[in-house]
């Protein structure tokens, strides 16, 4: 199925191309886009690590976005905590005419308040969840919309939740959540603050040589079979939540009844911007920023950029609109992960049973870029970009770890029809990318291993999600952050 | 929604598709140009120029003059593909299609009306542009009042915008600023915070000041004197984040002293006068 160019190279010079791209402590780790590019790894409140769309199981009239920025985030990060950059223009993207360009831009701006900077204290003692009293450092944000070329400020100095600093300050961590849920004018809801990462992955193992714990055994570098461990775990982000009307987004301005029809999807990405200068001072003061916003970080599929876009192109594919996708095509339809496997694991992939690179082979993909995975037939199907789809005419589906598998288990709710907190992407594009899609019986040819065992062996988020708005669980407290090593 | 065994259709779409995309991005119209008009207020002048057709490429004007009018006519009604028509190749390039030209405007002030200044010069075009005034993190100021430079360029036969506009804000009597501090500490001292919230330009004001602090209740008069320039010290730090550096061109610090030790007062030129958005010691 595949060229022979990867194989006839030797394994070992394929292994040492590996090293170069994957080696342990010489590149970022990584994982759906955390630190997933050379300059964003340097601007974790920058970094948009993962981005979520889904239908209201409680209001289906609602629909969910969820944005999160600064990866890997250490809970005990005091006494600076972490916080949104308040130099950030943060930003939504939809489009819902099937173009690739924006109709409807959500954009959110960060200020940070500080009550006192005679003290090096985050807060000076409990923190109010309804006044926020003893809370020195607090940081609020705007929001505005977009929509043929109107801009609306829809609400000013939303407050932020404190972050999780322990039982101490922050007992009973989720009170503070509800006092920081701002309605929106046309309905529809917005939250912004530090949330545990919903995102599950065996980060580890993952990029030490594409490790799958589970199939420890097959690797060409083979290791006893362990179960998966979330590199996650522990770990939180912080997220901008966005709940809207399915009216404010859709294309003719009402809730799709027809899973067939174009006009019932619609396309997300996530963005980051800075101003095009920054000159830092020489006494210590503030750095200045200057000119126009240009966009420093996106996301819209999990992975692309992650696992998909090589490491030349990653800095580019960030400042790159979806419009613009088509350069980066021959990368994502010739997947490197896939080219790897059967160096990585050659007691299960050769050439005869890994597919081949290139439009004509990898129709599954281009069915993904095209939202023909969701409901809409060939005929209909929309322009190829690394948008996040979601069919509004196909009803919600409540998120749990068993139906993590998305459309791959012939669930309509889930990934790739927008993405759930609780679906797992690391699984479900593993055996897409394998070629499971393009195969008739769930087994990998030639042999009598079924795809599903593809698998980092995590399958679950190591936190709950909440049952409401803002749906995404409550972070780890810097008091209660998990030991390492 | 099958997954499974995909067949010749989906096999026709992935060219369909790439030709989709290839398209898209080679648009200068970027199919997003039917958003509704906004009701406007503009100034220009009657002119004979004629507004280009959707989904041309650039449409050189008989002169200058005539292609700023009807860039800041499209400005005004909220129509970017109409404006980005009236580009020369220059900025054509700094912006290759309707769709990036779009996402720049949303950076900018709308215009509210203009008016051509008179002027010699063939390929330069003066224009006093307004805007209805605001201060907000997304955009930064919007001026009341604005002088935009054009600077034009002839190509295909007639004249096109070469770069964007050179602005100069025309700002409000300095004399206003120490006005507006006076009245606004004059409130503040009468523990009169309506009177203060209506002086001010924006809700929560950036920085703290032991002097302002402690003004509420006080006894003994309040001297606001003459405007200065904002540095770029602490005191701007949190305005420049917010505003980016342009805060430093546009705010003014006003000294403060009378019962309390003295302060500054940061204010912002949003509509005809000063309004407040900070204080610092």
């Amino acid at each position: 199925m595949r060229t022979r160019r990867l194989l006839a190279t030797g394994v070992a010079l394929s292994l040492a191309g590996l090293g170069v791209a994957a080696a342990p402590g010489t590149t970022p780790a990584g994982a759906s886009s955390h630190r997933e590019a050379p300059l964003i790894a340097a601007d974790p409140v920058a970094d948009n690590t993962d981005v979520y769309m889904f239908r209201d199981v409680n209001d289906p009239t609602m629909v969910n976005v969820v944005a999160n920025f600064i990866g890997l985030e250490q809970p005990a990060a005091g006494p600076n905590f972490q916080k949104f950059g308040d130099d950030v223009l943060y930003e939504l993207h939809f489009d819902n005419d099937g173009d690739v360009i924006d109709d409807v831009t959500y954009q959110f701006r960060f200020r940070t308040i500080v009550g006192s900077g005679a003290t090096f204290l985050y807060n000076t003692f409990t923190i109010d969840p309804e006044t926020r009293d003893n809370q020195n450092v607090q940081q609020v944000y705007s929001v505005r919309k977009i929509e043929d070329g109107v801009s609306t400020v829809l609400a000013t100095d939303v407050p932020t939740p404190p972050v999780n600093v322990g039982p101490r300050s922050t007992p009973d961590y989720n009170d503070y959540v509800e006092p920081t849920v701002a309605d929106l004018p046309g309905g529809g809801q917005v939250f912004a603050g530090q949330r545990d990462d919903s995102f599950f992955v065996d980060l580890g193992s993952v990029f030490d040589l594409l490790g799958l714990r589970p199939i420890n055994s097959a690797h060409v570098a083979p290791l006893p079979d362990a179960p998966g461990v979330d590199g996650l775990a522990g770990k939180n982000v912080h997220s901008i939540v966005l709940q809207v009307p399915i009216t404010e987004i859709s294309k003719n301005g009402d809730v799709p009844t027809d899973a067939t029809d174009p006009d019932s999807v619609v396309g997300l990405y996530a963005s980051s911007s800075r101003q095009r200068v920054r000159v830092l001072s020489a006494r210590g003061t503030a750095p200045r920023n200057l000119g126009q916003y240009v966009q420093v970080s996106r996301l819209g599929i999990p992975l692309v950029n992650e696992v998909l876009i090589p490491l030349g192109q990653k800095d580019k594919w960030n400042g790159t609109a979806p419009k613009d996708d088509a350069q980066f095509f021959g990368s994502i339809l010739d997947p490197e992960p896939t080219r790897l496997l059967p160096v990585v694991y050659p007691a299960v992939f050769n050439d005869a049973n890994t597919p081949d690179g290139g439009a004509a082979n990898r129709p599954d993909l281009i069915q993904l870029l095209t939202g023909q995975v969701i409901g809409l037939s060939a005929a209909d199907a929309l322009p190829p970009a690394d948008l996040l789809r979601l069919n509004l005419a196909v009803a919600p589906v409540q998120g749990t770890p068993s139906n993590s598998m998305g459309a791959l288990d012939a669930d309509p709710g889930g990934f790739p029809n927008g993405r759930r907190l609780t679906d797992d992407v690391t699984d479900i594009e593993l055996r897409v990318l394998a070629g499971e899609l393009l195969d008739d019986d769930g087994t990998i040819d030639g042999t009598a291993i079924p795809y599903a065992a593809l698998s980092d062996g995590v399958q679950v988020n190591d936190r709950p999600e909440l049952a409401g708005f803002p749906y995404v669980g409550d972070p780890v407290s810097g008091y209660d952050q998990p030991a390492t090593g | 929604m099958g997954l499974r065994r995909l067949g010749r259709l989906g096999l026709l779409s992935i060219a369909t598709g790439l030709v989709l995309v290839a398209a898209t991005g080679c648009s200068d119209d970027g199919g997003d140009d039917d958003g509704a008009a906004i009701t406007t207020t503009t100034t220009a002048e009657e002119t004979t120029t004629t507004t280009p057709p959707p989904g041309e490429g650039p449409t050189p004007q008989p002169t200058l003059r005539d292609a700023v009018v009807l860039l800041l006519t499209a400005e005004q009604d909220a129509d970017p593909a109409a404006s980005y028509r009236l580009l020369g190749e220059e900025l054509r390039g700094v912006y290759r299609d309707v769709a990036e030209w779009t996402v720049r405007r949303t950076q900018l002030p709308p215009p509210t009306g203009f008016e051509i200044e008179d002027g010699d010069e063939e390929d330069t075009v003066t224009a006093i542009v307004t805007h209805a005034p605001g201060l907000d993190p997304f955009i930064g100021l919007s001026p009341a009042r604005e002088r935009q430079t054009f600077a034009g360029v002839e190509e295909g036969g007639g004249w096109l915008v070469a770069a964007e506009a050179e602005v100069e804000i025309l700002f409000p009597d300095d004399a206003l600023a120490t006005t507006a501090v006076t009245d606004w500490a004059t409130a503040v001292q009468a523990c009169e915070q309506d009177a203060a919230d209506a002086i001010q330009g924006i809700d929560a004001i950036f920085g703290t000041s032991v002097g302002a602090g402690e003004l509420c209740g006080s006894e003994g008069a309040v001297i606001a004197e003459a405007p200065e320039r904002l540095l770029g010290g602490p005191e701007s730090a949190d305005l420049i984040a917010q505003y980016s550096t342009d805060a430093i061109d546009w705010a003014r610090a006003v000294p403060v002293t009378g019962p309390t030790s003295p302060f500054f007062v940061i204010v912002a030129p949003i509509g005809e006068t000063w309004s407040v958005i900070g204080v610092y010691d």
